[in-house]
C-alpha cells in the first residue's frame, strides 16, 4: 500500500519519467482498473486494455493537477477505453471468453463464475465495479475507498445495496436464477 | 459488529465466501507495461530545420513551383526489393527483418504499417497491442505484443508463425484469428486458416521470394503454393479463436508443446531454419 502522503511524490516522479515510480502506482491501482473494465469486457480483453489503459496514463500524467485526484482520474481512463473496446467491438463477438492466464478452473465453474459475472454485469455501474473490486480483486471496503476516491461510507453502500440486488439475481443456492 | 462484505474480516458469510472463491482467479496478475520514453520537447536544431523546410514550401508555392521532399529511404509508397540479401529496418517501435527476394513498403508515414507483396517478413515489435499492422495481398496482420515472421507468396499463400506474445490475423471477410506463441496460421487465397502449433522438421526447406516453395510433409503443415495447388482450408470455430485468452497458446493440434516455455524456444528454431534456408 502506498502512503498518502506519498502519492503526490510518486506521481510527480511518474509524471517526470521515473518508470520506477509508474510501476509503484501500476502496483496500487492495477486491480481498481483491472475491475472496472471486467465489469464492462470479456475476462481477456479486460486483462490487455489494463496496460493500455496505464500507458495512456503515463502519456497524460502531466496534465493531471491534483495528486488526489489520481484515483478518479485513472477511473475515467478505464471506463473511456471500455467504451471504446465496445465500440470497435464486432457484433458477432461474445462478451464472454476464456480465463486469463493460468487460471483454468473445470469448465462448470467457469460456466457459473460466468454466470454470476454477468450477474454482477447488470447492476448500475457504481455496484458493479464495487463488487467487482471487493468479489474478484480481493479489496476490502477501505482499500476500494483509498483508491477510487469514494468515501469508504460510499463504498460500504454501493457493497451492500449491489450485493442485495447480487442476491436477488441469483438463486437460493448461488445459482443464477432464471429470468 | 463485524461486516465481512466491507472489511473482510470476522466471520465470514459463506456465500460471499463462495462467490470470492469462484471469482478469484479473474483478479489481475499482470506486470506493469512497458513504458515508452516520455514525449520532449524537439531540440532547438530540429524547429530550425522544420522552419526552413517551410519557408522553402512557402517560397515555392509563392513563385508557383511546387517544392517536393525527396523522399527518405525506405518513404512512404516506396516499394522495397531486397534482392539477394536481407534488409533489417527500424519502424520506431521495433525492427522488421525482410529476407532476401522480398518486396515490401511501408504504407503510412509512422512506418508502423507495411505491405508485404512476398517473401517473408520477421518483425519484433515493443509496443502496445495493435500498434503495427502488415498488410498482405490476402490477409491482415496485426501486432499484439510480440515477435513473429510472415511468408506470402504473390498470391498471398504462406504463414505466419509466431514466436513470442500473439498476432491476430484478418482475412477478406473480416474473420480474424488469433495466434499465440509458438503456434502458426496458414495463410491461403481464402484468408487465414486454421492455427496450428509448429513442429520443427529437418527435411524443412522453404524457398522464397519467388513466390515458389515446396509443399511441406509430415506434420509442418505450411500451405503449399505451387500454381494450381488445391489447399484446403479449416474454418472450424472462428469464434472460439477470436476469443483465445490474452497469453494462451493456441492448443488446437497434438504437435503443441507440452509445456508452454518451450514453444518460443522450438518457434526459434524453426525461424532460424526459415532463415538459413532463404541465406
Amino acid at each position: 500500500m502506498i502512503v498518502g502522503d506519498l502519492l503526490p511524490q510518486l506521481i510527480r516522479s511518474a509524471a517526470a519519467g521515473d518508470q520506477r515510480a509508474f510501476a509503484a502506482l501500476h502496483a496500487r491501482y492495477a486491480g481498481m482498473v483491472h475491475a472496472i473494465l471486467l465489469a464492462r469486457l470479456p475476462p481477456s480483453e479486460a486483462e490487455d486494455q489494463v496496460q493500455e489503459v496505464f500507458l495512456a496514463a503515463w502519456k497524460k500524467l502531466g496534465q493531471l493537477d491534483e495528486a488526489a485526484g489520481f484515483g478518479a482520474w485513472l477511473c475515467a481512463i478505464a471506463r473511456n477505453r471500455a467504451v471504446d473496446c465496445l465500440r470497435r467491438r464486432r457484433p458477432t463477438e461474445a462478451l464472454q471468453d476464456g480465463w486469463p492466464d493460468d487460471a483454468q478452473p473445470s469448465s462448470s465453474d467457469v460456466a457459473e463464475a460466468h454466470q454470476v459475472l454477468d450477474a454482477i454485469r447488470a447492476l448500475p455501474d457504481a455496484y458493479r465495479e464495487t463488487l467487482i473490486m471487493r468479489l474478484c480483486e480481493g479489496m476490502n471496503g477501505p482499500e476500494i475507498a483509498a483508491v477510487t476516491g469514494l468515501e469508504p461510507g460510499s463504498v460500504r453502500i454501493n457493497l451492500h445495496r449491489g450485493m442485495k440486488l447480487l442476491r436477488d439475481k441469483l438463486g437460493v443456492d448461488g445459482k443464477v436464477a432464471a429470468s | 459488529m463485524s461486516d465481512y462484505l466491507f472489511d473482510r474480516e470476522g466471520e465470514p458469510d459463506p456465500e460471499i465466501a463462495r462467490l470470492e472463491a469462484m471469482l478469484a482467479p479473474m483478479a489481475y496478475r499482470g506486470a506493469a507495461p512497458r513504458l515508452p520514453r516520455p514525449a520532449r520537447r524537439a531540440p532547438a536544431y530540429v524547429v530550425a530545420a522544420a522552419a526552413i523546410a517551410l519557408a522553402a514550401a512557402l517560397v515555392a508555392v509563392l513563385i508557383g513551383k511546387p517544392w517536393r521532399p525527396r523522399p527518405p529511404s525506405g518513404a512512404v509508397a516506396q516499394w522495397i526489393d531486397t534482392g539477394e540479401a536481407a534488409m533489417r529496418l527500424d519502424v520506431g517501435i521495433g525492427s522488421v527483418e525482410l529476407a532476401a527476394h522480398t518486396r515490401a513498403r511501408f504504407v503510412a508515414a509512422t512506418r508502423h504499417e507495411m505491405q508485404l507483396e512476398r517473401g517473408t517478413l520477421t518483425a519484433t515489435i515493443h509496443a502496445p497491442p495493435r500498434q503495427f499492422v502488415v498488410r498482405t495481398p490476402r490477409a491482415v496482420v496485426t501486432d499484439l505484443g510480440c515477435a513473429f515472421a510472415i511468408t506470402v507468396d504473390a498470391a498471398g499463400r504462406g504463414s505466419v508463425v509466431v514466436s513470442e506474445g500473439r498476432v491476430a490475423v484478418a482475412g477478406g471477410d473480416a474473420r480474424e484469428v488469433v495466434v499465440g506463441a509458438g503456434a502458426r496460421v496458414e495463410l491461403s487465397e481464402a484468408g487465414p486458416g486454421e492455427v496450428s502449433a509448429p513442429v520443427p522438421a529437418p527435411d524443412v526447406q522453404e524457398q522464397q521470394g519467388t513466390g515458389n516453395r515446396k509443399p511441406e510433409t509430415g506434420n509442418h503443415r505450411m500451405a503449399p503454393s505451387g500454381a494450381g495447388a488445391h489447399h484446403h482450408v479449416s474454418k472450424k470455430h472462428p469464434a472460439k479463436q477470436i476469443a483465445a485468452p490474452a497469453t494462451h497458446p493456441q492448443p488446437h493440434t497434438n504437435t503443441a508443446p507440452s509445456k508452454k516455455d518451450e514453444a518460443p524456444r522450438i518457434q526459434h528454431d524453426a525461424l532460424k531454419d526459415l532463415k538459413n534456408s532463404v541465406e
